[in-house]
């Protein structure tokens, strides 16, 4: 193992430490190991963009063509980039407008379609699929029809939730409740995931790793 | 027994974790191999992945960051160990800031993955003409789409800036349409995106892997067969390792797998823990209750 793995290695055991610390209480060593997160996710996400997508796409082809011919053309959307930048000058922040203008009319006009003919239409069409073909399928249609009809008279505000509109809407609150109960019991899973994962960095890359010479 | 109520319900949060520490823990340590069944929704990507003819193309879409390696880095390594197996040709990507430099480090460790030491189990694999790790890219569904036009004009270069252009597998592929099958391996809400921007434009299939987080918000998409299988969390991720056979490849337990004793035990403390909360504190009610009435 070379020395800068187990270095890294030492530096994650004592970083996980450091931020596990505030579960007894929150403590001047957890904010250290905060600050170094945000400032390391800061700076690693900084390069990683500049590096991907700033020099590849806006420097390489106006600067360092290569072989190839220099591309003019991205000076285009650099001037609308800066322009966005510019918000932050008053007195020229409504530059930025242009900038936003052809990005949020040329993104509407590729979403609205696409998300009507990718998601919404075939959701709708699949909650309304024949039943069948076996009778447990049958039934979890029925089910899922019921609980969509019951939610929608939920969040229909235009009429007095009383009578047999508010027993309606009570039935699609036992569904909403039944789908919260399912994503809090998948993010305690989540969560207890990321620890188990902690736990075996420690165990297998920290302890087995740089203390037992193994894996 | 009200004592001991009032113990339980004002118990120091510490103690409940230290709990959870254990039954974390011992299990790592000492490991009882839970037996766990391959849920449909699992079964169906993975026979998905298996159907496709040697040569065929997947991309692959690593979405995800550092803190769900658990859950993420597991599934891209059986998924590109199962690719990798059957001479699937892989695509790489990466959409989020930091996740670029996991999603090559899992490539590059499947690919030249040895077992046991010095016999790599793939020794044909060519960069550029099997696989490629195009990197990170900004823009989310403007990359989606731009990858729907052509891979070389949204990618002109690849992680290592290695331009797209002279390799032999972009000759082939020219844009998603070409691809067979699209992969989202996802900490972030990608997979809705993925569905719209990509699978249902291009007409290529899509099967996504998210943290258990998302899981509840995506069986709708999966019901509507838009996700053609569903790995969710690190569950999943252990009955895909164990539909790919993980263990024979690697030579030991992988980790979603060995992780799985872990994550029972912690669900039932936390049942238990509910169910004798749940029980003191209407214990409880009852009992101040009646003292007020007696009052």
């Amino acid at each position: 193992m070379s020395f800068m793995t187990l270095l890294g290695i030492w530096v994650a055991a004592l970083l996980t430490f450091m931020i596990f610390s505030f579960l007894y209480k929150d403590n001047p060593i957890f904010k250290v190991g905060e600050a170094i997160f945000l400032g390391i996710s800061l700076g690693y996400g900084w390069c990683i963009y500049y590096w991907n997508n700033i020099f590849p796409q806006a420097i390489k082809p106006l600067f360092y063509p290569g072989d190839g011919e220099r591309n003019y053309l991205v000076i285009i959307p650099i001037i609308l980039g800066i322009f966005i930048l510019l918000r932050v000058v008053p007195k020229l922040a409504w530059l930025s407008r242009y900038s936003f203008a052809l990005y949020i009319g040329g993104f509407a006009g590729i979403a609205v379609p696409t998300e009507i003919a990718g998601r919404f239409l075939p959701q709708v069409v699949s909650t309304m699929n024949p039943f069948g073909p076996t009778i447990p399928d049958a039934i979890a249609q029925i089910i899922l029809l019921i609980g969509v009809f019951c939610t929608i008279v939920f969040f229909f505000f235009s009429l007095e939730h009383k009578g047999a509109v508010g027993t309606i809407g009570r039935v699609g609150v036992v569904f909403i409740m039944v789908a919260f109960g399912a994503g809090f019991g998948y993010t305690v899973m989540a969560r207890v995931s990321l620890l188990i994962g902690r736990f075996q960095f420690l165990l297998r890359d920290w302890i087995g790793g740089t203390m037992m010479g193994g894996g | 027994m009200q004592k001991f109520g009032d113990i339980i319900l004002n118990l120091d949060r510490r103690i409940i974790y230290l709990i959870v520490f254990l039954c974390v823990l011992l299990p790592l340590l000492f490991p009882m191999k839970i037996p766990f069944t391959e849920t449909q929704e699992v079964k169906d990507a993975f026979n998905d992945i298996e159907a496709l003819e040697p040569g065929s193309v997947v991309l692959i879409s690593c979405d995800y960051g550092p803190s769900t390696i658990p859950e993420n880095y597991t599934m891209y390594q059986a998924l590109l160990h199962q690719c990798f197996r059957k001479d699937i040709r892989v695509i790489a990507m990466c959409l989020v800031t930091n996740g670029a430099s996991l999603g090559n480090k899992g490539l590059k460790e499947a690919a030249e993955f040895e077992n046991p030491p010095g016999n790599r189990l793939y020794p044909d694999l060519e960069y550029g003409t099997d696989y490629a790790y195009l990197g990170y890219k900004a823009g989310g569904t403007a990359v989606m789409l731009g990858i729907g036009q052509s891979f070389t004009s949204t990618f002109p270069e690849d992680f290592e800036s290695r331009p797209l252009a002279d390799m032999p597998l972009f000759n082939e592929i020219k844009a998603l349409g070409d691809v067979d099958y699209i992969f989202d391996i996802a900490s972030v809400g990608y997979p809705e995106f993925w569905v719209s921007y990509a699978s249902e434009r291009e007409n290529v299939p899509l099967s996504v892997n998210c943290t258990a987080v998302s899981a509840a918000q995506y069986y709708p998409y999966y019901q509507s067969r838009q996700f053609r299988g569903l790995v969710g969390g690190m569950k999943g991720t252990a009955e895909y390792e164990q539909l790919v056979g993980m263990e024979e490849i690697i030579g030991r337990v992988p980790d979603a797998t060995r992780g799985m004793d872990s994550q029972s035990a912690v669900h039932i403390f936390i049942v238990l823990a509910i169910i004798v909360a749940n029980f003191f504190y209407f214990m409880k009610l009852r009992y101040d209750d009646t003292e007020r009435r007696q009052a």
